[in-house]
């Protein structure tokens, strides 16, 4: 972590608010998200749905859909490119090169007319400008790479099961190595021990290509299993970051508190789930000040009237929350001022 | 196919059958008596049971014997090799003519739904579906023959006597097709294929003419498959007002003078070409659509 943190980061996000527009309002998806990652790393982002996740990965793509969706302001740094900048040609060579999106539902993201050996073989063809014969060739190894004989190249997406497409995508998105790969909920619709082979898969085939990862899901499960750190995102917005030790046992957010309140506990399987009270925030009315006040415990006046800005617990983990306004200076009070049940058992 | 082509002839045989009117009366005029009548059924086998006659005409029809007019006493078969050509040409000039046009119109007013071209691309659909063709067809001769004197108003002379008809008779084919085209090609813009090919680099126009054409050709040859029997249809208007000896006309024509056989064959004639358009709209379709290949695959292997 520490020897990441010296280099400069490969993807940034600063301030970024992306609206999406229509008639009858203007729904706020994105709401001044901060985000960083670093060559090599994987990064979780996590969050209920409707929170922004996705239309995340969309910016970083510059694939926001238009003519409804605005990025209102903000900037997208990636390899050093000002992403929101790029006119479409020239993100379309961004695109599948320097950073890749596997999406979250294997059945429809392939082409169906076409078959799964071309489908790989036409990133080849458009990034490294090779011949057909020669771009084919590579997507067979693609594929034999992601564990799929490569004489079924030439079969179509239909004569394959969900796990088997995942893996295609999956193909799909290493084909050219890119620096970044964005993998919006890969395992979402694959049932558990498929999930399991293809996490496996992805982790493995990231640390053979050197590559990094943002992995965009709801399940604190896989981001234990695959991430190094992570981004609690609501309401469009990162509200707690941190490395994984930082957010499982250390977590100081009410929302990210919430979160795992709601999970089950495989030693205390007695222990009721304690869900978040409340709805997330209509993202076309969102709530003044801290976007999860309503729903929040500790709340306050204030909470409900000034947005937080963030505070520093350490080099790695930060929060937006006011609770800790008054204890920066005082550090050796956060511990003791640990909320609920998060307190025991879980401080490392 | 072939079940599809008994079953019409069948039909238009039984409605023959029982349509009101005496053969005999037709052929013999005012020579008719009792007993020429009753030759004369006998030499057409009028007198047989309907089942008889019915696979006796079959089984001639199949040999390529569509039997004799009622009313001129020559050979059906003739006849409908005067006609059928005629009609064939305009049908296929017409077909081409709406494809070439309309697959284009409808992929540039679903890339660019909001343009000028798309506005009008609409308008003209409008009243493409919604103007009867005749009236069409008699504005058009105004125009171009009346007042500009460039195209011929009738017959079949040479190249330039088909401009008109197959105008006419695509226009309505070309806005189906177009609005069908469109419809089915912004619904494949907005799939998650597209937006992996998108993802991976794929070019705007790679987006376009690859990812999304593909998939949105599907639902429009079904289109263009149905479309085609009743251009077919459209085409017996059309050679009435352009006064084109075809297969429309032969049709009316022999209707109207009860000539039974030439029904038979020109409505037979007519229900074979809608039968091949169709089974050729479905070899397109599953040639386009492996899903579709595989199933066919699939009943082959298990046979």
């Amino acid at each position: 972590m520490n020897e990441n943190e010296k280099k400069n980061p490969l993807l940034k996000i600063e301030n970024l608010h992306v609206h999406f527009v229509s008639k009858a309002e203007t729904v706020k998806a994105i709401n001044g998200l901060d985000l960083e990652v670093y060559p090599g790393e994987t990064l979780g982002l996590v969050g209920e749905t409707g929170a922004g996740k996705t239309t995340t990965g969309l910016t970083i793509l510059n694939m926001v859909p238009k003519p409804q969706g605005r990025i209102v302001e903000g900037k997208v740094t990636l390899d050093e490119m000002d992403i929101l900048s790029k006119s479409e040609s020239e993100m379309s060579d961004i695109r599948g090169d320097v950073v890749s999106m596997i999406f979250q539902d294997p059945m429809t993201s392939l082409n169906p007319v076409i078959t799964v050996g071309d489908q790989i073989a036409e990133v080849f063809r458009l990034h490294r400008k090779i011949d057909k014969k020669e771009a084919l060739e590579q997507a067979e190894e693609m594929l034999e790479m992601v564990g799929i004989p490569r004489v079924r190249a030439n079969e179509y997406p239909h004569q394959f099961s969900g796990g088997m497409k995942q893996r295609v995508l999956i193909a799909l998105g290493l084909a050219c190595t890119p620096k970044l790969l964005i993998a919006d909920e890969p395992t979402t619709a694959l049932d558990v021990t498929i999930q399991a082979q293809v996490l496996e898969l992805m982790q493995r085939l990231k640390k053979r290509l050197d590559m990094a990862m943002l992995m965009i899901t709801h399940d604190l499960g896989i981001v234990a299993e695959v991430c190094d750190r992570v981004a609690v995102m609501y309401a469009g917005t990162v509200v707690e970051s941190g490395s994984l030790v930082d957010i499982f046992d250390h977590k100081r957010h009410p929302y990210t508190e919430g979160l795992f309140n709601s999970l089950p506990n495989i030693k205390n399987r007695d222990r009721d789930l304690i869900p978040i009270k409340g709805q997330m925030p209509n993202p076309a009315d969102l709530p003044t000040g801290c976007p999860f006040h309503p729903r929040c415990e500790y709340a306050t006046e204030r909470c409900a009237q000034e947005e937080p800005e963030l505070h520093w617990f350490s080099e790695t983990h930060c929060a937006k929350c006011w609770l800790y306004e008054n204890l920066q200076e005082d550090k050796s009070m956060l511990h003791s001022k640990d909320y609920g049940e998060s307190k025991g058992g879980t401080q490392a | 196919m072939v079940p599809v082509v008994i079953g019409v002839i069948f039909v238009v045989y039984l409605i023959m059958y029982l349509s009101p009117g005496d053969v005999t009366a037709t052929i013999l005029g005012s020579n008719w008596t009792p007993e020429g009548a009753e030759i004369i059924r006998e030499r057409l086998g009028l007198d047989r049971s309907f089942i008889e006659q019915f696979i006796s005409y079959l089984v001639n029809f199949v040999h390529g014997d569509f039997g004799i007019s009622y009313i001129n006493s020559t050979p059906v078969i003739d006849q409908l090799s005067v006609a059928f050509p005629n009609t064939l040409i305009l049908v296929i000039i017409s077909i081409t003519l709406a494809i070439v046009l309309s697959i284009p119109i409808g992929i540039r007013t679903a890339v660019k739904p909001n343009s000028i071209f798309s506005g009008f691309a609409t308008v003209f659909a409008m009243i493409g579906i919604a103007a009867p063709g005749f009236w069409i067809a008699l504005l058009l001769v105004l125009l171009f023959s009346v007042y500009l004197g460039w195209l011929p108003a009738s017959g079949m002379e040479n190249w330039k006597s088909i401009i008109l008809p197959s105008i006419v008779l695509s226009l309505s084919f070309m806005a189906g097709i177009s609005r069908m085209m469109r419809s089915s090609m912004i619904e494949s813009l907005r799939t998650d294929y597209v937006r992996t090919a998108r993802a991976k680099g794929v070019k705007p126009k790679g987006i376009t003419y690859v990812h999304a054409l593909k998939n949105a050709l599907l639902p429009t040859i079904t289109v263009i498959g149905s479309y085609t029997g009743e251009m077919l249809g459209g085409a017996v208007i059309c050679e009435t007002v352009f006064a084109i000896p075809g297969m429309g006309r032969l049709m009316i024509e022999s209707v109207l003078s009860h000539d039974v056989p030439c029904v038979l064959a020109a409505v037979s004639v007519m229900s074979i070409c809608v039968a091949i358009m169709s089974l050729v709209a479905d070899l397109l379709y599953a040639y386009f659509d492996p899903r579709i290949k595989a199933r066919y695959m699939r009943g082959r292997v298990s046979r």
